[in-house]
């Protein structure tokens, strides 16, 4: 597109000034010298951007396959393959919408000789999912900056960024237990491995009953063998308005993150043969495909065939739920999370605010508690923006559920609001654990490979 | 490339340092040309302090606190907008004039007016300079601050009218023989008052009487009624209750106001057309003895009076009360903040009329308008006292920001100047006019023209900063195409100007007709050439 810029119009005015000032005071000089005037407009009229500009761009990424929160390098190369000398070169890098640019600037204005080469670096913040880098938009300008000619150009290199949560590649091996797809509970029974002896009650099993002693004192005792339990692990995925916030503009919502994490347990303790539930908590009807289950919530029960497809498709609402929330709200300080709750799926939901006053009112956390069965252990995925973990944890440990943490840990920068957001968080996380649950708090400057291998140990040797 | 692409549109620091320094080099250069160099200094100080000014009036993050500063500025900015062209005027005269010849006049008042102009156009070029490193010249910023400065102007505008009536009127009074203006306008007042608050005694005047109560009742239950009564008395059990009482009176107020309105026609009536006698005939003596009494008692009038104004004055400060408990403290503030700066305007000139109308008097004795001293600021003086005369000076300087301010607000309003080069295109033009005016002074011609070149160097620079911020961002590498955009900029202008040097060069040998005649075809060729370069565009 060839614009034409009526930059150096005001010359005329400014000739015709210096004339009058010239007759005005009889200075012969000014006359003279409305040349200087002229000779600019003359420079904008004639000067026009040549046929033979010819510029090529190749973009290269960092890293195509980071995990999200990651900040990942982009450079763009711009050449001048033309024969003439370019004066204004302006580009913009066809960043994806979606993606927000942490460090540098994806646009640049320089000068290039024939041959000449440019590069323009920035990075941006890796979120879930795949995204496609549009053409750059380049605009040439003339010297006096009254002709500019605007296109879009095709980028060669690459042109996409994936970021997605494939687990082949994560050492698990270590975390996994040898009996592993069974729980060792506290009380006697049967079982293998030898717990405590009792006296003997009419009913007990007779290969039970220890012969030798009652061959010494003559009387019946009972052998409690440590009972083991199959082991059903349920993965609680806190998807609520209130933890779809993000520290920065652009960085992954706190239930984003706590899906991924969320993700990456399950597809481990799938190769491990664990028994594993999915349930996400406070996603929309029209973000789960299918709908959401009665009471609320999105579940999926390990049972069911295509477990595994039906979990991603929860950890991919978790998702689209956060970009509908971040469409619609204006980014900006999220670094303190505003219940608007658009998106509860209930109109009676109500904010917990104590870890055991308002839990009861809670439909969400109600759901949870009454779905959950008998012999499970709980992890629970949160980034703690508000009460409603803790209270969950709480309520999960006075009913005597294994229960783990695994919190994303969302402050960022020197901010005060930041820093309020932290020692707030750090507060929960401190009740949680006082409840009886075991914390992870996962900084995301770590890999969450480390944080998780903790959460898969602690899960195992409980 | 959008280019609604919502940027800051503040523009890249190489392009502002060019601006910055090219203006600032220039009008040092220029300013050493103009001999009243106290008015120059001061002229540069009112260009940076009025952006100062529209800055603090747009300053967001306080609000009030920015328009007091802006409202308080007000004056300096005037003052030196005063001086700049009054100080140059007067300092320049003192130094022109008188003229040995008639024929030396013309050339005076040429550079008189140029070395005004010279100083004005550095002013601009200094305010729009400074303007553009904040970008603070928009529509609405322009406008605000215009708000502001009138505001501040109502406050000495009126004190100043006050005094000045006040003045006016007693120098009226002291002369004795003549009708002062004070007794035609107590008769006039007497006529209309005396019926109302001074009534003749010894008959009725039920009418005038009942408008009064009416009046008195409204205002009171008007007062009663926006008075917070039941929301300060206590919650208690126990506690009166207030609210009947309140009601009750309020109710018997009212029921007294309508009553008192329909009997003051029918009174009105009687009195008028059935006169006293046959009044005091129609009623009995004791009734008519007491009407008497009650209605023509001027104590009982006055009370009735304040009555009203009480009310009526309760009215409204609850009113305000509760608007500006509502408005937030910046917007309250805001909208009083001019008022308050106005009025310490007011207070300063009043604390400074002494020593600033000596002053104004020496300086205006040293200059040939010395006569004018003695004949007119001397006797003005003596009637209206100092205080009055400052102000009226503060007033009408003020008046003068109003008038720059106002004009700015229209070019920018009309978008013949537009919001995002508006800093850097009134620099360009302050520059550009100085320059050219300067030729006319004892200024080098190597000035004149640096002068005219930095002048389109300076604009070139600042708008294309400008649309490239706007484009491209601040965050950008850009420093490389800006200093070549530039470069080249500044080289077109050399070439400008060696052909400026050329010409002149040539024309000066070669010349052998009357000046009028080579002046005039001059104008020809000009004429030619921009019709040349219209075509070719």
């Amino acid at each position: 597109m060839d614009r034409r810029v009526r930059r150096w119009s005001g010359g005329l005015a400014a000739a015709l000034f210096l004339v009058s000032v010239s007759l005005l005071t009889a200075e012969p000089l000014l006359l003279a010298a409305t040349a200087i005037p002229l000779i600019y407009v003359a420079y904008g009229a004639l000067s026009r951007v040549s046929a033979g500009t010819d510029l090529q761009a190749t973009r290269s990424v960092s890293d195509a396959q980071p995990t999200p929160g990651e900040p990942v390098a982009v450079e763009l190369t711009l050449t001048n393959t033309g024969s003439n000398s370019l004066t204004d070169v302006r580009v913009i890098d066809g960043v994806p919408e979606e993606l927000a640019v942490v460090e540098g600037s994806p646009r640049l204005c320089t000068s290039l000789r024939p041959d000449e080469s440019a590069t323009l670096s920035y990075a941006v913040m890796a979120k879930r999912g795949t995204y496609t880098f549009d053409a750059a938009a380049v605009r040439v300008r003339t010297l006096s900056a009254s002709d500019e000619v605007t296109v879009d150009l095709p980028v060669a290199g690459d042109g996409t960024l994936t970021c997605s949560n494939t687990v082949s590649e994560v050492p698990m091996a270590d975390a996994t237990l040898p009996r592993a797809g069974t729980l060792p509970t506290d009380t006697g029974g049967s079982g293998l491995e030898f717990h405590s002896t009792r006296s003997y009650q009419p009913g007990d099993p007779v290969n039970r009953i220890d012969w030798r002693r009652y061959a010494k004192t003559d009387e019946l005792t009972t052998i409690d063998y440590r009972e083991e339990q199959a082991v059903r692990t349920v993965l609680v995925v806190d998807a609520r308005p209130p933890a779809r916030v993000t520290p920065v503009p652009g960085f992954p919502t706190g239930a984003e993150l706590s899906a991924y994490a969320a993700e990456r347990l399950f597809d481990a303790l799938s190769r491990t043969s664990v028994v594993a539930s999915v349930c996400a908590v406070g996603l929309a009807p029209e973000d789960v495909p299918g709908g959401l289950d009665p009471d609320g919530l999105a579940w999926v029960d390990a049972s069911g065939g295509h477990a595994a497809a039906h979990a991603r498709q929860i950890f991919d609402s978790v998702g689209r739920a956060a970009a509908r929330q971040s469409d619609t709200d204006a980014p900006g300080d999220a670094a303190v999370a505003e219940d608007e709750s658009p998106q509860q799926p209930r109109g009676e939901a109500t904010r917990v605010t104590t870890a055991d006053g308002g839990t009861i009112e809670d439909p969400d956390l109600l759901a949870v508690l009454a779905r959950l069965p008998p012999t499970a252990q709980v992890v629970v995925f949160s980034p703690a923006a508000d009460d409603w973990a803790v209270s969950l944890v709480s309520s999960l440990a006075v009913r005597e559920y294994p229960t783990t943490l695994v919190s994303p840990s969302l402050a960022r920068g020197d901010s005060l609001g930041a820093a309020v957001a932290g020692t707030e968080r750090t507060a929960r996380l401190q009740r949680a654990e006082l409840s009886g649950a075991t914390v992870i708090d996962w900084d995301l400057d770590s890999p969450i490979d480390v944080a998780l291998r903790a959460s898969l140990a602690d899960l195992f040797s409980v | 490339m959008d280019d609604h692409t919502t940027l800051p549109t503040r523009m890249p620091w190489t392009s502002l340092a060019t601006v910055v320094g090219v203006t600032a080099l220039l009008v040092a250069g220029l300013l050493g040309t103009v001999s009243a160099d106290r008015a120059a200094l001061v002229g540069v100080v009112t260009g940076v302090l009025l952006s100062l000014s529209l800055w603090l009036s747009g300053w967001d993050r306080w609000q009030a606190v920015g328009t007091v500063l802006a409202s308080v500025l007000a004056l300096p900015v005037a003052v030196g907008l005063s001086v700049a062209t009054g100080g140059t005027v007067v300092s320049l005269g003192a130094e022109l004039f008188p003229v040995t010849s008639q024929a030396g006049v013309r050339p005076a008042v040429v550079r008189l007016l140029s070395q005004v102009i010279v100083v004005l156009g550095c002013l601009t070029a200094v305010f729009g300079a400074t303007a553009a490193t904040r970008g603070v010249v928009d529509t609405e910023r322009v406008g605000a601050y215009g708000g502001v400065v009138v505001r501040t102007t109502a406050v000495p505008f009126t004190v100043g009218l006050v005094l000045f009536t006040q003045g006016a009127v007693d120098f009226l009074q002291s002369n004795a023989g003549t009708p002062g203006i004070q007794q035609l306008t107590g008769k006039l007042l007497t006529r209309v008052l005396d019926p109302i608050f001074d009534p003749v005694p010894g008959r009725t005047h039920i009418a005038i009487f009942s408008l009064l109560l009416a009046l008195a009742a409204a205002a009171l239950a008007r007062g009663l009624d926006a008075l917070p009564l039941s929301e300060l008395v206590p919650e208690t059990s126990d506690a009166p209750d207030v609210d009947r009482a309140v009601a009750a009176v309020e109710r018997t107020l009212r029921w007294t106001g309508r009553l008192a309105l329909l009997v003051a026609p029918v009174a009105g009536l009687f009195e008028l057309g059935l006169g006293q006698e046959s009044l005091a005939g129609l009623l009995p003596v004791g009734l008519y003895e007491l009407i008497v009494a009650v209605t023509a008692a001027p104590g009982l009038r006055g009370l009735l009076w304040w009555l009203f104004l009480s009310g009526a004055v309760v009215s409204v400060a609850v009113w305000v009360l509760r608007r500006t408990v509502q408005s937030s403290a910046d917007r309250v503030g805001s909208v009083l903040a001019p008022y308050v700066g106005g009025g310490v305007i007011t207070l300063g000139a009043v604390a400074v009329a002494g020593p600033a109308v000596d002053g104004i008097e020496t300086a205006l004795r040293a200059t040939p308008a010395a006569a004018a001293v003695e004949q007119f600021l001397v006797p003005v003086l003596d009637v209206y006292g100092a205080e009055t005369v400052t102000l009226a000076l503060a007033v009408v300087a003020l008046f003068s920001v109003v008038g720059a301010v106002g004009q700015l607000w229209v070019a920018l309003a009309t978008n013949y100047l537009r919001a995002r080069t508006a800093g850097v295109t009134l620099a360009a033009a302050g520059l550009f006019g100085a320059s050219a005016f300067a030729a006319t002074l004892s200024t080098p011609t190597w000035l004149v023209l640096a002068g005219l070149v930095g002048a389109v160097v300076v604009w070139d620079a600042g708008s294309f900063g400008t649309t490239l911020g706007h484009e491209v961002g601040t965050g950008a590498a850009t420093r490389r195409a800006e200093l070549v955009h530039v470069g080249g900029t500044v080289a077109v202008g050399g070439v400008g100007a060696v052909a400026t040097l050329g010409l002149s060069g040539v024309a000066r040998g070669s010349i052998a007709v009357e000046p009028s005649v080579a002046v005039a075809g001059l104008v020809v060729c000009l004429v030619a050439v921009l019709a040349l370069v219209a075509a070719i565009r």
